[in-house]
């Protein structure tokens, strides 16, 4: 890990800020995200020298992160996750509407299934091509289209939500 | 719908306040690997210690001495100092809790990076201060001179000889660095042939032998009086604990999927035993030394040292990555120190049954008073006693640290 040479803290320093954006969306919290990448990154680490000759290492740390993250929610922590409703901001004008927008969104996803959330997340703001959700989930392609249809489905009954895109949409 | 949920996931999402480095990653790594040495060093101690207690107490005149001694037994939380940014570091902290009363007394700030350890006779805690070791007397709370050691970057293990003459301090380089506490000096590093981890050290209870596994797939035996390696003893693939019997003959090595044990007389591997699942997170020998619990993926294995035979795997559902026997050896506990639930897991270790998992927080560390009374859990800025008598957990004791990296009990 850098005195190796073998890339690993480059890969970390290059890749860190979307694989916590990616960890934000599925666990809701910068402290579980931030330990969610670090776990997802201490599995990987005594694989590195297989994983780097892949074609996407990072395809691969990912789907170490997703099914650590869905093991943690087999022990429904969920549960135990801030749900608070959309809080009285103090923090002046955009500030205040985008945590306020955060919160939302965050509050929406937690009435999803973990599947659900994953598949969401991952095609939806990471914006990864189907054929990659399926393979990082190891499902078919039928399925990540249709959980997502169901996930989206679910979250259209989020009247915050709703409202927030409509907002965006303007 | 896709895509305008797209646009506002990724406006909202914001920055992440902390970041990951690869230095990060790699103590974690390596933390994992050395966390359990403290902790089954830390149970032998104890062990011994409890012994030495209760025939003071139940002795022929159980003065007040004894009394006093058990009250001034202190547990000591530690917590890692943080990185917030390139730059710009919070300081750590190491907060001791009498265990007599449950409170927090004063913390000790510094800035911790690395393992902790304390000496048999509790008078100093050891812990890793980035480059340098700093020695605590627990008598005063006060932090001594930093010493310097050449082990590169981050003391990772802490492991004190049981005649409390030396510590032996691995890190990142390629040798063992042994301090001196009666003078808290340096001695002469000792060169061993070391992996991409750090070593991993546990000692023969006479103290004469230091057994050292590294990532090279060997275990070096190292003359303690002389500080000279012996032959290196080639075990099953990536040693990742090591642990010896409390009648100092046998030493159990577990790699992927294997034990090896070692004839400490000949210094030879015996047959490797191989696990039903696998052995990844450590060893740990029951005080009468007739079991050796090995920690996997939801499983904990045991193995009788009497046939080196592997017993059924004990199913606790998670992932076990810390171990701590009471002295009586009748309990073992297993805590999960990954993932944000974290729990405590007793097993009967006549009966080899877990008991109803103790719910505790995220990253468990454990630890256990020398009258056994107590099991002491830490997790996210909190600390939790559990009576060993009937496994319940009592109030918890809040602190506002973050997440503990380790957690020792002196005498």
């Amino acid at each position: 890990m850098g005195v190796e040479g073998d890339g690993f803290a480059e890969f970390i320093d290059a890749r860190q800020h979307a694989l916590q954006r990616t960890a934000w969306w599925l666990t809701g919290d910068w402290a579980l995200a931030e330990d969610l990448v670090q776990a997802a990154l201490v599995r990987s680490w005594p694989k590195w020298e297989r994983i780097r000759r892949l074609d996407d290492p990072e395809l691969y740390v990912r789907r170490v992160m997703v099914n650590l993250w869905a093991s943690w929610s087999r022990r429904r922590w969920r549960k135990e996750q801030v749900t608070e409703s959309v809080p009285d901001s103090h923090a002046p004008g955009d500030m205040a509407a985008e945590v306020a927008a955060r919160l939302a969104v965050r509050s929406a996803l937690g009435s999803l299934t973990a599947r659900q959330r994953a598949v969401l997340v991952l095609r939806v703001f990471d914006d990864l091509p189907e054929a990659q959700v399926a393979q990082l989930l190891g499902c078919a392609v039928g399925t990540v289209k249709s959980t997502l249809s169901q996930a989206l489905a679910r979250l259209r009954e989020e009247p915050l939500l709703a409202e927030l895109l409509e907002r965006e949409a303007r | 719908m896709e895509t305008k949920l797209r646009e506002l996931m990724q406006t909202v999402v914001g920055d992440p306040p902390h970041r990951v480095t690869a230095e990060a990653v790699r103590h974690q790594v390596v933390r994992r690997r050395i966390r359990e040495a403290a902790g089954v060093l830390a149970a032998v101690v104890v062990a011994v210690v409890g012994v030495t207690a209760a025939v003071r107490v139940f002795g022929a005149a159980p003065g007040p001495a004894a009394h006093h001694r058990l009250a001034a037994s202190t547990a000591y939380v530690a917590y890692d100092a943080r990185l917030v940014k390139p730059g710009k570091l919070t300081p750590g902290t190491l907060v001791p809790i009498r265990t007599a009363t449950n409170r927090p007394g004063k913390p000790i700030r510094l800035v911790i990076d690395g393992a902790v350890a304390v000496t048999p006779d509790g008078k100093t805690i050891y812990i890793g201060t980035g480059g340098t070791v700093t020695p605590i007397r627990t008598a005063t709370g006060t932090p001594g001179k930093p010493i310097h050691i050449r082990t590169g970057g981050a003391p990772f293990g802490i492991a004190i000889n049981p005649d409390g003459k030396t510590a032996y301090v691995t890190g990142l380089a390629k040798a063992i660095t042994p301090i001196h506490t009666a003078t808290n000096t340096p001695g002469k590093p000792i060169h061993i042939r070391i992996g991409v981890l750090p070593a991993v050290i546990a000692f023969t209870p006479d103290g004469k032998t230091a057994y050292v596994a590294t990532t090279g797939d060997t275990v070096t035996p190292i003359n303690t009086a002389t500080g000279t390696p012996g032959k290196p003893i080639h075990v099953g693939p990536r040693p990742y604990q090591i642990a010896v019997t409390p009648d100092g003959k046998t030493v159990y090595v577990v790699g992927s999927n294997t034990v090896t044990p070692i004839s400490t007389a000949a210094n030879t591997a015996g047959k490797p035993i191989h696990l039903p699942g696998e052995g990844c997170c450590f060893i740990a020998i029951t005080p009468d030394g007739k079991t050796a619990y090995v920690g996997g993926n939801g499983t904990v294995t045991p193995i009788r040292t009497a046939a080196n035979t592997a017993g059924k795997p004990i199913r606790i559902g998670i992932p076990a990555e810390e171990i701590a026997f009471t002295p009586d050896g009748k309990t073992a506990y297993v805590a999960n120190a990954e993932g944000p639930i974290g729990t405590v897991v007793p097993i009967s270790t006549a009966t080899n049954t877990p008991g109803k998992p103790i719910r505790i927080g995220l990253a468990v560390a454990i630890a256990i008073t020398p009258d056994g009374k107590t099991l002491y859990a830490a997790a996210q800025n909190k600390v939790v006693p559990i009576s060993t008598a009937d496994n319940t957990p009592r109030k918890p004791i809040r602190l506002r640290y973050g997440i503990p990296s380790g957690i020792v009990i002196t005498p």
